[in-house]
Parts: C-alpha cells; sequence; structure tokens
C-alpha cells in the first residue's frame, strides 16, 4: 500500500511528466498560485483516473480537493477506496 | 436619453434606486449605490488631476467595486484600460508602457501585479495609484493619492460630462503577432449601440438575472455589465474558482436562478462533459448565448436537448467590431453533429462582406475573406497607425463598400438563406478556450526565454473544449536538460496561462518545406495524433 506520502510524489509526477507543469514546492498553493487552470483540471482529472482507477464523480468535486498536493493525494485515497477497483498502485508512474 | 454608457447606471438609479444592480457572493450592490459611489470616485478622479481623454488601468479583480471604478472613471471623462491580472508582469508592463495612465485603480487581488510592473518602470512614467479598498491602499502606503473605501467627504453629484459618444470609453488589449498587445480603442456609442440592439433583441429586462462571466479584459463582459445595467436587471459575478470545475458553474446557475447565461464554448462543453446539467434543470433560465469560438454541435445538441425551455443564440465578431456583429438564434436542435451553426445575420446596424483579395463580393457560396463595416467598427488600434491601416481599410470608393472596413482575417462564406457561415482563419490568430491568440506572441515569447535554437508553434483543432491545442516543436539550445517542463516553467513568466502550449515536441531539426520554411502543416499533422489521443 502507497503511504501518502509516496501518492504525493507519484502527482507532482503526473503534473511534470504528463502536464508539463513543475511544481516548485509541495507545499505550494496550487490554486492561488494559478498553477491549475481550467485547461489543467480537466487534463489532471483524466490523468488522476486512468492513473489510479476511479471515475470522477464530477457532482462531489469541491475546489478545495486541489488546494495542495497532499489534498489531491487525499481526494485520489478516498475515490480509490470508494471505487470497485482495488488501490494498490505501487508501480512508479511512467515519466 | 442614453449617449453615453454611463448614462444607464444614471437612469437606473433614478428609476428603480433599491433594486439590486450587482450580486458576487455575500456582496450586493444597489443602483443608487452604483451611482453614488461611481460619482465620488469621478470626482476624486478629477480632484487628482486626470482630464479628459486620460487613461486610468485597472488592476482589479471582476467585482462590484471595479464596476463602480469603470463607471466612475468614464463619469470623469477618463478612459478606463482593463488589466488581465493573472497575466504576467512583463506582459502587463508592456500594456502600461502603450497607453501611459495617468493614474492606476487596485485592489488587493492586483497591487502584488502592479509592484511588479513598477519597479520596471522608469520614473518619468510612474502612473498615481488610487486605492478602491483600505487594505490594498494600506501596501500601496505613501504612494495612494486616492482611496474610494471611504468617500464620505466627497460630492456625490455627478461632474459635469465633457465627453460625446464619439469619444473613447475604453481600451481593450488583445494578443498581438509580434509579441506586443494591441489596444483596441472602443466608443461609448461602439458600446452602447450593440447593448441597446441586444437588450431589445434578447428582450433583457429589470427581472433578469444576467450572467457576469468572462474576465474584465475580455469584451463579451462588456454586453454582460452594460446589458444587464441598461435594463435594470440584476448581474451575478461568477466566482472565478467556479471557472476550475464545472458542477459548480451548474450549480451557480441553478442557485442564481439566472435568466441569462453568456460565455464562451469552452465553457459550455465543459459543463456538457461532466453530466452536470440534467433534463429540464434552470428552469429560471431563458437563453443561453456564446461568442468568441465555435460551438461544437455535439455540445450544442447536449445543451438544447436538456433545455428546451432556452433559446440558444450564436453571437460573433472580433472585439474591433464591439462585442459581436451577427447573430444566429438556433431554431431547432440540430439532428446531425456534422451540422454547422452560422454566425447568422448582422445585428442591427451592422454590414459583413465576404470579399475577394481585389475587395470584390464573392458570390453566395463561395468563400472568402470577412469584412465587417457599421456601427460597432473601433476607432483604432491604441497609437499604432500600421496595424490600424492593415486591417481598417477606407475602400475605393468606386467598389462600392462603406467608407471603412474591418478585416476581421476569418475565412467564411454567405449561404442561400443569407446567413454567413465562419469557416477559419487566414492567419496565425487562432481561438483557445475563447482567448484570442496570437501564435507570433508565444512563439516571440519562447525565443526570449533563450532556451531554444528554434521553435514553431501551431494549433491543433480539437473537439474538446479547449478548441484549439497549443502545440510546441522546439529544438532545445546547448543548455543540457532542456525538456517541456523547464521551458514552459520559464516561459509562464512571460505568457498568461492560456498562452502556455500543451503538446511538446523536440526535433533536432525542424521539418521544413521546399522553400525552407518551417512545415507547419507537417508539424500539425504530428501533433494532431497526439492531441486527439
Amino acid at each position: 500500500m502507497l503511504t501518502e506520502a509516496d501518492l504525493t510524489k507519484q502527482i507532482r509526477l503526473i503534473f511534470s511528466a504528463q502536464l508539463s507543469i513543475e511544481i516548485p514546492d509541495e507545499d505550494i498553493d496550487l490554486l492561488d498560485s494559478g498553477l491549475i487552470d481550467s485547461l489543467t483540471m480537466v487534463d489532471l482529472l483524466a490523468h488522476l483516473e486512468s492513473s489510479y482507477g476511479f471515475t470522477v464523480v464530477m457532482e462531489d468535486l469541491d475546489i478545495e480537493f486541489f488546494r495542495s498536493l497532499k489534498s489531491i493525494a487525499e481526494y485520489v485515497q478516498r475515490s480509490a477506496k470508494n471505487s470497485s477497483t482495488s488501490f494498490n498502485m505501487s508501480e512508479e508512474i511512467d515519466g | 436619453m442614453t449617449q453615453l454608457i454611463n448614462d444607464y447606471a444614471t437612469h437606473q438609479a433614478a428609476v428603480r434606486p433599491d433594486a439590486i444592480a450587482i450580486v458576487s457572493g455575500n456582496q450586493k450592490l444597489t443602483y443608487a449605490e452604483l451611482e453614488e459611489r461611481s460619482n465620488r470616485l469621478a470626482n476624486l478622479i478629477i480632484r487628482a488631476g486626470c482630464e479628459q481623454g486620460d487613461r486610468i488601468c485597472l488592476f482589479m479583480d471582476k467585482t462590484p467595486a471595479a464596476i463602480v471604478a469603470m463607471h466612475g472613471i468614464m463619469k470623469a471623462d477618463c478612459v478606463y484600460v482593463p488589466i488581465d491580472i493573472t497575466s504576467p508582469p512583463p506582459r502587463v508592463q508592456r500594456i502600461v508602457e502603450s497607453c501611459r495612465p495617468r493614474l492606476v485603480l487596485i485592489d488587493q487581488a492586483g497591487s502584488k501585479l502592479l509592484h511588479a510592473v513598477l519597479q520596471q518602470l522608469p520614473e518619468t512614467q510612474q502612473p498615481m495609484i488610487g486605492s478602491m479598498e483600505l487594505a490594498s491602499a494600506n501596501e500601496v502606503g505613501s504612494q495612494c493619492v486616492l482611496v474610494a473605501n471611504d468617500l464620505q467627504d466627497v460630492s456625490a453629484t455627478a461632474p459635469v460630462c465633457k465627453n460625446s459618444p464619439s469619444d473613447p470609453a475604453h481600451i481593450l488589449f488583445t494578443s498581438g503577432s509580434t509579441g506586443i498587445p494591441k489596444g483596441v480603442v472602443l466608443s461609448h456609442q461602439n458600446v452602447t449601440h450593440f447593448v441597446d440592439w441586444g437588450r431589445e433583441y434578447f428582450g433583457i429586462g429589470s427581472d433578469d438575472k444576467v450572467s457576469g462571466h468572462p474576465p474584465l479584459h475580455f469584451d463579451l463582459s462588456t454586453f454582460d455589465i452594460y446589458g444587464s445595467i441598461s435594463a435594470g436587471a440584476e448581474l451575478h459575478m461568477v466566482p472565478a474558482m467556479a471557472n476550475l470545475l464545472p458542477n459548480l458553474l451548474v450549480k451557480f446557475i441553478r442557485e442564481s436562478k439566472l435568466t441569462q447565461w453568456f460565455s464562451v464554448p469552452s465553457a459550455l462543453t465543459m459543463m456538457a462533459r461532466s453530466e452536470a446539467v440534467t433534463a429540464n434543470d434552470f428552469p429560471s433560465l431563458r437563453r443561453l448565448l456564446w461568442c468568441g469560438e465555435v460551438l461544437p454541435t455535439p455540445t450544442l445538441i447536449h445543451w438544447m436537448k436538456r433545455l428546451p425551455h432556452v433559446q440558444f443564440t450564436n453571437l460573433y465578431g472580433p472585439t474591433e467590431t464591439t462585442i459581436a456583429s451577427s447573430y444566429y438564434t438556433v431554431p431547432a436542435c440540430p439532428e446531425d453533429v456534422q451540422q454547422q451553426i452560422p454566425i447568422g445575420q448582422p445585428c442591427e446596424g451592422e454590414q459583413l462582406f465576404v470579399l475577394d483579395d481585389q475587395l470584390r463580393v464573392v458570390e453566395q457560396g463561395e468563400q472568402g475573406d470577412l469584412y465587417i463595416s457599421g456601427e460597432g467598427l473601433s476607432l483604432e488600434y491604441w497609437e499604432d497607425s500600421a496595424k490600424s491601416k492593415a486591417v481598417f481599410l477606407q475602400p475605393n470608393e468606386k467598389l462600392g463598400l462603406p467608407r471603412r472596413l474591418y478585416k476581421t482575417g476569418d475565412l467564411a462564406y454567405q449561404g442561400k438563406e443569407g446567413l454567413f457561415n465562419f469557416l477559419g482563419r487566414n492567419d496565425s490568430q487562432i481561438k483557445s478556450r475563447g482567448y484570442r491568440i496570437e501564435l507570433g506572441e508565444i512563439e516571440s515569447a519562447m525565443n526570449a526565454i533563450g532556451m531554444l535554437k528554434d521553435c514553431a508553434v501551431v494549433g491543433v483543432s480539437t473537439e474538446g473544449f479547449e478548441g484549439t491545442a497549443i502545440c510546441c516543436a522546439f529544438v532545445p539550445g546547448s543548455q543540457p536538460e532542456v525538456t517541456p517542463q523547464t521551458i514552459r516553467s520559464n516561459a509562464a513568466k512571460l505568457l498568461p496561462s492560456y498562452m502556455l502550449p500543451a503538446h511538446w515536441l523536440s526535433f533536432g531539426n525542424l521539418p521544413k518545406t521546399g522553400n525552407g520554411k518551417t512545415d507547419r502543416k507537417k508539424l500539425r499533422e504530428l501533433f494532431g495524433s497526439e492531441v486527439t489521443n
């Protein structure tokens, strides 16, 4: 099972490898800094779905889920737990 | 009688002083408050030394205070220039250098950007600073010449207007192909002509609740704001964060009980994709308008099937001809996803022409360049006679065309029923999420970061919500470790996020055509498969 710290690292890698967005600092506010905008949000959701095998339930989404890498990791953990797919993403994501 | 844009608010304040003019989160502003505050601000602006025709930049979020500021500026006979406060400082600096404001008005959201810009400006070009809030005034300190949060000691009587309807009201800066944004100068009558037509055509009344979605530097926002105010309706500002998640936009329309939604197609596509709109949703909604780029027909079908009680209208027109020049209200839900939605017929007072390269009208059904004339035609590009001359044409009288014509750069044809249809661009301008972008501006920024030996930026059209995807082909320079991530982070210091490429390909040499030019067609093909995956 992945720890939250591992998951945070992986999500940072999704930003860099899949969205070409460098997160300068793990604790940065992704919304206030403008690192996530409407276009990257759509791509990010698609990559989270495909990497972690769950389906985003749009109605449940709250903007605060995307405030930081940590909050995204928590959101992924909750979503993956609730979905039918078991959550054991242990391999590194292709970078 | 309404002659100036600011007369709308004055009229409504007299007719329905206590009606709500603007709603933004928990904040509400009545027509009387809008009128009184903007009158006091106008007096302060004049007292600070601003004169007729002076430019005043707005470093502000889209808030009720910003709307007060716009009215105050116009009542002081000055010209407002809304700044995109999400743009990086070097880009904003070029706009400030170009329009040379006498004064800038800020709120807390804009004060940091202003600081970064002012640091780069020579002493002689420093504008005066006015703050719309106490908090941002404290940040600016002694440089602040006026603070507009407490206006009690200033007269609430409007100053006497010197402006006439043909005087400039605002300048909207849009992407320029050489990397320098160009300012479109719009007069009071450019705007009031469209607003008066739109209010009549759409039947906007005082019981309407209108969305305020696009940012202030977008010309669509002009219609939200003044369309609503001219009708005595309620303008509901869409919270910026709602743009990130379509379910939040849907919730906003539902909970605010909006009667009119006006946005760029990307927002509509995003909401459609999320499946958040249910059958017969938004019972209060009367009309849905879009402008800025082509709305994919599948998205339109999605919406029309769910909302049979709503009128759907496509508006078309570049900033240079003010908000929109043609319209098409979709008569029935299209049956075929391939069916093209026309840009329609000219709005009252506007004329559209499809011409060949000799400025002769082409046969019906034949493709040509789209030109626009009429009441919306902008005065000029701000202090750029070369660019103005290139697109604001004065055709030879023998051709039987109007005295002034704007060359849109769009390709079009006129169908049998007289309706105009859009066919694409004849240059390197693209539309992405409603933003109008010159690919040349992106390329000059890419060259400016000094990491690349060569680069070419192309637009690849997608069926997705971004409209056209921005793709960058690059040849790394001599530095090791040039990756899309490092290029992107450096380019983000020069370009707003909507201009940053989303797709990247590294080359040893860029593909060339027979005559040695970069083969952009080839690049678009190469990116094409990646983008649609």
